[in-house]
């Protein structure tokens, strides 16, 4: 058919050439409105241009905080060990050179960077493995904007992804169902001289085990493009393409399962397809809408098929041509831009405990402070916990810990899944309150469920350290030092390893082993709630030896609202503290409770600061007004925040219903 | 003549990789031994063992070791490690039965080399059974996600899923798998434990495979730790009602507690379980049969609830220290199933000390047990060791040099009763590791050494611990997926014998 479509043609075209004058002057029309196929090549370096921005837009400006903390929640060292780990699973190579990548997401610029450019790399390899015409090359974007969504819609899945290497995992896929597909289709493989299939791509198909075995589903890829690619090409004869389809799909098909067979004891039978696509599963919750951007990417190629560049078309792009592809680029990029900012979770919070988190644990109590201060809304509780962190590190727990927000917006999810603290931020909340064994509890236990991390992995050296136990601290700053960037991190520590005389001039450690030291020993179980655990072990905690300690006893009381464990933890801090300045919140929070429980303490005789006094006065006279218009206690609070929120009166009286998880 | 050049040039390139190290001249000596990782100096070894490769831990850039041998010498170095050649460990071992490998330790530091003094490895005449399995996990507290038991032929590095969780399990589907157990280390006669989802006792019974709920309306629990009769097909368990608290400070971390538990035995051919033992102030657990399968040793502790006002764990977390396991036996009649009265074997409790997990070797004559100072789960109690009675004098036989400052339990024997393998936390107090001792046939324990991996810095990266580590005299027909299989199917319920 095609064949005769190409006679008809040369046939209507032959008389014209023929008959035409040489001095006629060829079509008008034709000639304005039409784009030279030379000068088209500037389209597709737009279009990938254009998508760099978009890309360069929601990575670095947009998620920087994000793709730090991916890379901390992964891992990867040099050796031996984690290569027979990838090995163990469909797609080692995938899974190597993902992880290994996903390192450079420590400095986000220069992993988005990387990111971006295998994307250009990628652009360009699917345009000539697929021969897409210039005028096209916007199709390209589809699969790579599906690539970028997986990026930045995980939201706090982040936390609960095992999937190794996900960060890198679709685009070193797809780069190498690409590289594949063009191998696949050289004429080694399938020699278009013969009618019907080859013996090279019956040898393809049983490589396509190894494909399997290193890259996963992406390895199977190239026997879902390359038939669909000669249906459009037309290169091969109708048996030939039967024959190539038949055994594509029998790759398809068989493969998987053969290899989980042969290979893998440790993969469901029915995962075996689809296996380089990370799940979104936890507890009860299965997100496979977050799925759907990786068959997105590894599907949206076969479209370009249908753009391919055929030899004995024209060589310069009709004007209709070139306003669909025009109107095509053009709504594929700002579609882009739309599904990008649709999907991109940009919610205040989950980017602010990030850096929080990073901040705790760079020890820049300053910094995440500041980035408290800053929040438009109200706080969730793992930030209030990570402020109190930073607040009694600086010492300034009794004088701003209400200036800050202490509500709790709970995580913000955009499917049904539960976050639970002990998952996201346990370990350091532990660690910084001393509470070493159960910040080792929850790395090992996270680390079970998915993987031992970078984080992880700091975090169990550090607890090792204030436990004294040195070998083990060993053993985990030797994997550490298998690493790009946590190397030094880990030498620093080695040399405390070596010799743990020195331990007290490592000031790091200071505060935590201070209150660890002074803690006492028992059995006890958090029941998988950590802030509540934190906040009632401290509560009812008392300590004369450590200030430190004595003071979280006291400030924890506060925050549990509970008087008659305020007044000895209050009367302890003044006598630890004799003759300094009684901190604001503490002089709050005695004039309170001496005016509401007069019966329980006397305070008629503390030196209270006029101003706390007067405050308290105005608080009342306030609000007493303010209910005695009808308002409800709750938008009493609102309306008292902005004069009122820091102060220890508003948090007694208005922070509540404040739910942990 | 180019592709010739690029072809010498490649083979030149290879032959100089693969030559052997010479040894440095002028070395400096030093008087000690060099820091090795495993440790293998002076340690016996069977004459059938894989390769002992080490890494040197002293300062330096570069090793060179001299294995000097009866009938010869063999050089390795590769950076600081020493990998031997399989084939010719093989052959140093076939001619030095009986006798001492000298390695002599060469390391570079900065351009200088030290000579280290040299250490033997005694290799005994006696061979280790080819086969060991185990249990990998994360030193886990509450989670589990991937385990597999594995087994491993410890005259190589070939290592094999017995069966692995992720086969089946996913998240809320996800399935826990402990307790292996063979019939007189063969496989033929094996179980295993599946927990939570898809739950079971996988049980090998010849050429059948079942999966069997175990658990009956008058038992505790489901079977928990099991011991195949050494020739019937009878299993005796223990049923427990177990829980796990955590130490806020202690470096021990967690102490694990059964607040109830007793012996069941299940006939296999019948699929019916007897009750053996199930007082309610005593916690009987851990049976293991002699040899000739005529006693059931196991443990049990003496514990009286005093507060009927609180839940029995929250008490048991309260008096953890009290629960304390001593040694006892009974009779058992092969015809009728019957057990007789128990018999106090070893009370450790008198001595404020905690008994658990026995076991005899072969010939009947040796117990070996785990010690620490409280509770059943001594893996995680540092203090806790391997010690050894014998029980044709009743003395204990010291056994101290095959223990460490962290951790010993699980202590197992060989077939031929010439090995003693047990779990260790000594590498790092945290990940438990399988350890081999010589016990010769005078009954003297010898220095353990580290189960030998292909990489000797493989336990640092490890980051999983070997669990009830079991000898076999062969490995495990049964294929993973064949597991996978019945471990889909319903559990076939037992019936309990009143």
């Amino acid at each position: 058919m095609a064949q005769k479509y190409k006679n008809k043609k040369e046939t209507a075209k032959k008389p014209s050439f023929v008959s035409a004058p040489a001095t006629a002057p060829k079509t008008k029309e034709r000639k304005t409105f039409a784009i030279p196929s030379k000068a088209s090549f500037i389209l597709p370096i737009i279009c990938i241009a254009v998508f760099a921005g978009i890309a360069s837009y929601f990575l670095i400006e947009k998620n920087s905080d994000m793709l730090f903390m991916a890379q901390s929640k992964s891992r990867f060292f040099f050796d031996q060990t984690f290569w027979e780990e990838c090995l163990k699973v469909p797609g080692a190579a995938l899974s190597w050179i993902s992880s290994y990548l996903t390192q450079y997401l420590y400095e986000p610029t220069l992993g988005a960077s990387i990111m971006i450019g295998m994307w250009v790399v990628l652009f360009f390899a699917a345009k000539f493995v697929f021969k897409v015409k210039n005028e096209w090359s916007a199709l390209i974007l589809l699969p790579l904007t599906a690539l970028l969504v997986t990026i930045i819609q995980t939201g706090y899945w982040i936390y609960y992804i095992k999937f190794f290497g996900y960060w890198f995992s679709g685009t070193v896929g797809l780069l190498a169902a690409m590289i594949l597909t063009w191998i696949g289709m050289q004429s080694f493989f399938i020699d278009r001289k013969y009618t019907l299939v080859n013996a090279g791509y019956i040898l393809l198909a049983v490589l396509s085990i190894l494909c399997y075995r290193y890259f996963g589903t992406y390895g199977l890829l190239p026997f879902l493009y390359i038939p669909i690619i000669e249906m459009f090409r037309g290169n091969l004869s109708r048996n030939g393409l039967i024959a190539t389809a038949a055994i594509s799909l029998l790759v398809l098909i068989v493969i998987p399962q053969v290899a989980h067979n042969m290979m893998y004891n440790n993969i469901r039978a029915d995962l075996a397809w689809t296996y380089s696509v990370p799940a979104f599963q936890s507890d009860n919750v299965t997100s496979s809408a977050k799925q759907y951007p990786f068959f997105a990417a590894m599907l949206t190629p076969i479209l370009l098929a249908f753009v391919q560049k055929r030899k004995n078309k024209g060589s310069n792009i009709g004007a209709l041509t070139a306003f669909c592809s025009l109107i095509v680029t053009v709504g594929i990029l700002i579609g882009s831009y739309i599904i990008a900012d649709e999907k991109n979770i940009d919610n205040y919070n989950y980017h602010a405990e990030m850096r929080m988190y990073r901040a705790i644990d760079e020890q820049r109590w300053d910094d995440a402070l500041e980035e408290m201060a800053s929040i438009p809304g109200d706080a969730s509780r793992e930030m209030v916990l990570l402020k109190n962190i930073a607040l009694f590190n600086n010492g300034h727990m009794g004088d701003k810990m209400f200036k800050y927000n202490n509500m709790g917006e709970p995580p913000y999810v955009d499917d049904s899944l539960y976050v639970h603290m002990v998952q996201t931020a346990a370990p350091i909340i532990y660690y910084n309150h001393g509470k070493v064994n159960f910040s080792y509890r929850w790395c090992i236990e996270n680390s079970v469920e998915f993987g031992f991390s970078f984080d992880n992995l700091k975090n169990l050296t550090r607890c090792s350290i204030i436990n004294h136990e040195w070998e083990v601290a060993r053993k985990y700053i030797d994997i550490l030092k298998k690493t790009i960037y946590y190397k030094d991190w880990a030498e620093h520590l080695e040399k405390l390893v070596d010799n743990p005389s020195t331990f007290a001039d490592y000031h790091e450690f200071g505060n935590v082993y201070e209150l660890y030291s002074h803690m006492g020993s028992v059995l006890d179980g958090d029941n998988g709630l950590c802030e509540m655990y934190v906040l009632n072990y401290f509560a009812n905690t008392q300590n004369k030896d450590s200030k430190l300690l004595q003071e979280l006893t006291l400030n924890y009381a506060m925050v549990q609202k509970d008087i008659q464990l305020f007044w000895p933890r209050f009367m302890l801090y003044a006598q630890l503290h004799n003759g300094e300045k009684m901190p604001v919140h503490y002089q709050e929070a005695a004039y309170l409770y001496g005016c509401l429980e007069p019966q329980t303490m006397d305070i008629s005789r503390m030196p209270f600061d006029e101003s706390i006094i007067k405050k308290y006065e105005d608080f009342q006279q306030t609000s007493q007004s303010l209910l005695r218009t009808g308002l409800n206690a709750q938008d009493v609070g609102k309306s008292m925040k902005a004069t009122f929120g820091d102060t220890f009166y508003w948090f007694y009286f208005f922070c509540r219903d404040i739910h942990s998880y | 003549m180019k592709k010739i050049l690029t072809i010498l040039s490649l083979a030149a390139l290879l032959v100089a990789c693969s030559s052997r190290p010479s040894v440095p001249t002028g070395a400096q000596k030093e008087d000690k031994t060099p820091v090795i990782q495993p440790d293998y100096t002076e340690v016996t070894i069977p004459c059938n063992i894989a390769p002992c490769n080490f890494a040197v831990l002293e300062p330096c850039d570069e090793v060179v070791a001299r294995i000097i041998y009866n009938g010869g010498e063999y050089t390795y170095g590769e950076g600081r490690k020493v990998i031997i050649d399989e084939a010719e460990w093989k052959q140093m071992l076939e001619a030095s039965k009986g006798k001492d490998i000298k390695v002599e330790v060469y390391a570079k530091k900065d351009g200088n080399w030290k000579a280290y003094k040299a250490f033997n490895i005694n290799v005994a005449e006696e061979e280790i059974d080819q086969y060991i399995s185990y249990r990998l996990i994360q030193p886990s507290y509450v989670a589990y996600e991937q385990l597999s038991i594995n087994q491993r032929d410890i005259t190589t590095f070939e290592e094999k899923d017995i069966y692995n969780n992720m086969s089946v399990s996913t998240e809320k589907d996800g399935q826990c798998i402990n307790c292996h157990s063979y019939q007189n280390y063969k496989t033929d006669h094996m179980l295993f434990h599946m927990r939570q989802s898809l739950g079971g006792t996988m049980i090998v019974n010849g050429n059948s495979v079942q999966k069997i709920d175990l658990k009956t309306e008058g038992t505790i629990s489901a079977g928990v730790y099991p011991a195949w009769h050494p020739t019937k097909n009878v299993i005796a368990f223990s049923t427990n009602k177990t829980g796990q608290s955590f130490h806020t400070k202690d470096n021990a971390k967690i102490e694990v507690q059964d607040t109830q538990s007793d012996l069941i035995l299940y006939d296999v051919d019948k699929n019916e379980v007897h009750i053996i033992a199930n007082d309610s102030l005593e916690l009987e657990v851990f049976p293991t049969w002699a040899p000739d399968g005529k006693t059931l040793y196991y443990c049990s502790a003496h514990f009286e609830y005093q507060n009927d006002s609180i839940a029995k764990e929250s008490e048991m977390i309260k008096r953890y220290k009290e629960c304390r396991y001593d040694l006892y036996k009974m009779s058992f009649d092969e015809k009728t199933l019957k057990f007789g009265p128990r018999e106090l074997i070893y009370c450790a409790s008198e001595n404020e000390q905690s008994a658990t997990l026995p076991r005899i070797s072969p010939d009947g004559r040796y117990l070996v047990f785990a010690l620490g100072n409280w509770g059943c789960f001594h893996i995680w109690h540092p203090e806790a060791d391997v010690k050894c009675i014998d029980l044709k004098t009743n003395e204990m036989v010291d056994v101290s040099i095959i223990n460490s400052k962290y951790a010993e339990s699980y202590p197992v024997f060989s077939s031929n009763g010439r090995w003693i393998m047990m779990e260790s936390r000594r590498d790092d107090s945290n990940y438990t590791r399988p350890y081999i001792a010589y016990f010769d046939k005078k009954g003297k324990a010898h220095k353990a050494f580290e189960l030998p991996q292909k990489d000797p810095s493989f336990y640092t990266y490890f980051l999983r611990s070997y669990n009830r580590t079991e000898f076999m005299v062969e490995p495990v027909s049964v294929t993973p997926q064949e597991f996978t299989a019945v471990a889909k199917t319903d559990a076939k319920k037992a019936t309990l014998v009143k």
